[in-house]
């Protein structure tokens, strides 16, 4: 349970970071998080803050617990022939996406075009794979392997996991954003992750899967322009969020359990 | 690209350094040379904001066919360009294409496009389905390997 009150602790910090900018910027205090009317170099520093509260929440579990990050992180990370969940994962990720972004292109549901200069096309896409990965990493290590791992080691399976899910799910939504009817995808998407730790004990697969999904959702994103309707094939970077993506959610966990359920 | 972003209430969907920017100045000289944002054709989507804001209420094209090449490409919210008071302009008109055929041309387009949402819709669905059951069965298949 220690796991949750770590987790707890990161929108305070982050509150914390915003009102001592908001101050300096000579902007009202608010309860609510966001970022978007603070000047660029500040939202800068804003960003920064999150990164070190994270990193400081996955820092600071292992020393808890009375061991080295390295130690307690590399234990998820079993070497004997595991790193190939994680292309499995990513692979399994790709196909279902690359297959529905080929179905929604084929029916005009989204249309793919150019919309930055080579440079800037260029910069955008050699950033995609490290970014990916390392989004994927962070909420890894932190979802899974701090705040699942921590649950299971005081509730059942049953219990833990739906927590889990709930906690990954309502973090998207921590700060101010856009759309909130994201929430059943990121439930999903969530269940999935969660599953794939519990099957495997390790967080190869999980990092894979995550991994592979925000890659194509990133290497997309500077060509798609989306004209089918939300229900169909969710907003933006939330494909999972309309019914198709649900639905292959549901498809991918199962493909994972018919290979990991009894892997452990 | 949009510059500079005056509360003129005038857009002109034409690029500074675009072929049509001479004409389309020459047609704002006519028109008493009002103040006006300049945005770029693949900008238009801009200019649908602003005209959803209030903040243009004029819209200066430099010929027809940009603004039927916006159309195709479903970059207007034709109920918001259809409303009352938005008034579109071309700086150069094709001979007999009065400010009749706008509206009704937005209209007719509006309909046929509620229609082919839908169509695009259903067969979105259903190609999203054989894509789904693709990727299944050959993970499936992989996972049997």
């Amino acid at each position: 349970m220690r796991a949750l009150a770590l987790l707890a602790a990161v929108p305070l910090l982050l509150w914390l970071g915003q009102t001592v900018l908001l101050r300096r910027a000579g902007l009202p205090i608010r309860w609510r998080l966001s970022a978007a009317d603070l000047p660029r170099p500040l939202k800068r520093i804003n960003r920064v803050v999150t990164y070190l509260a994270l990193v400081a929440a996955l820092v600071a579990y292992p020393l808890l617990r009375g061991t080295t990050p390295l130690t307690y992180y590399a234990a998820f990370f079993p070497l004997e022939s595991r790193p190939r969940e994680l292309l499995h994962g990513g692979a399994a990720a790709i196909l279902y996406l690359v297959l529905l972004y080929l179905a929604w292109v084929l029916t005009d549901n989204v249309r793919l075009e150019l919309r930055h200069g080579a440079a800037r096309l260029t910069r955008r896409l050699a950033g995609v794979p490290p970014t990916a990965l390392l989004v994927a990493l962070v909420e890894e290590l932190l979802f899974r392997g701090v705040l699942l791992a921590d649950l299971l080691e005081s509730l059942s399976p049953r219990v833990a996991v739906p927590v889990a899910v709930l906690v990954f799910a309502g973090a998207h939504y921590v700060r101010s954003v856009k759309r909130y009817w994201t929430f059943p995808g990121h439930l999903a998407l969530g269940t999935l992750l969660c599953l794939a730790l519990l099957w495997t004990r390790a967080l190869w697969l999980p990092l894979g899967l995550h991994a592979g999904g925000v890659v194509v959702l990133m290497g997309v994103r500077p060509f798609a322009r989306y004209l089918g309707p939300a229900w169909l094939i969710g907003a933006s970077i939330f494909p999972y969020a309309g019914v198709v993506g649900l639905a292959g959610l549901l498809a991918i966990t199962l493909n994972m359990w018919l290979c990991y359920s009894g892997a452990a | 690209m949009k510059t500079p972003a005056a509360a003129s209430g005038v857009a002109l969907v034409c690029g500074r350094g675009d072929a049509d920017a001479e004409a389309v100045e020459a047609y704002l000289r006519a028109q008493g040379a009002p103040p006006a944002t300049w945005y770029a054709p693949r900008d238009i989507d801009e200019v649908d904001a602003a005209l959803r804001t209030g903040r243009v209420t004029r819209v200066i094209f430099p010929r027809l066919a940009v603004f039927l090449t916006a159309l195709w490409d479903e970059r207007l919210t034709t109920a918001v360009w259809g409303a009352a008071g938005v008034q579109i302009e071309f700086a150069d008109l094709p001979v007999g294409a009065g400010g009749a055929l706008l509206p009704l041309l937005l209209e007719h387009w509006a309909t046929w496009r509620q229609r082919r949402r839908r169509a695009r819709a259903v067969a979105g669905l259903l190609l999203s389905l054989v894509a789904g059951l693709v990727a299944f069965g050959v993970l499936w298949l992989c996972g049997r390997v």
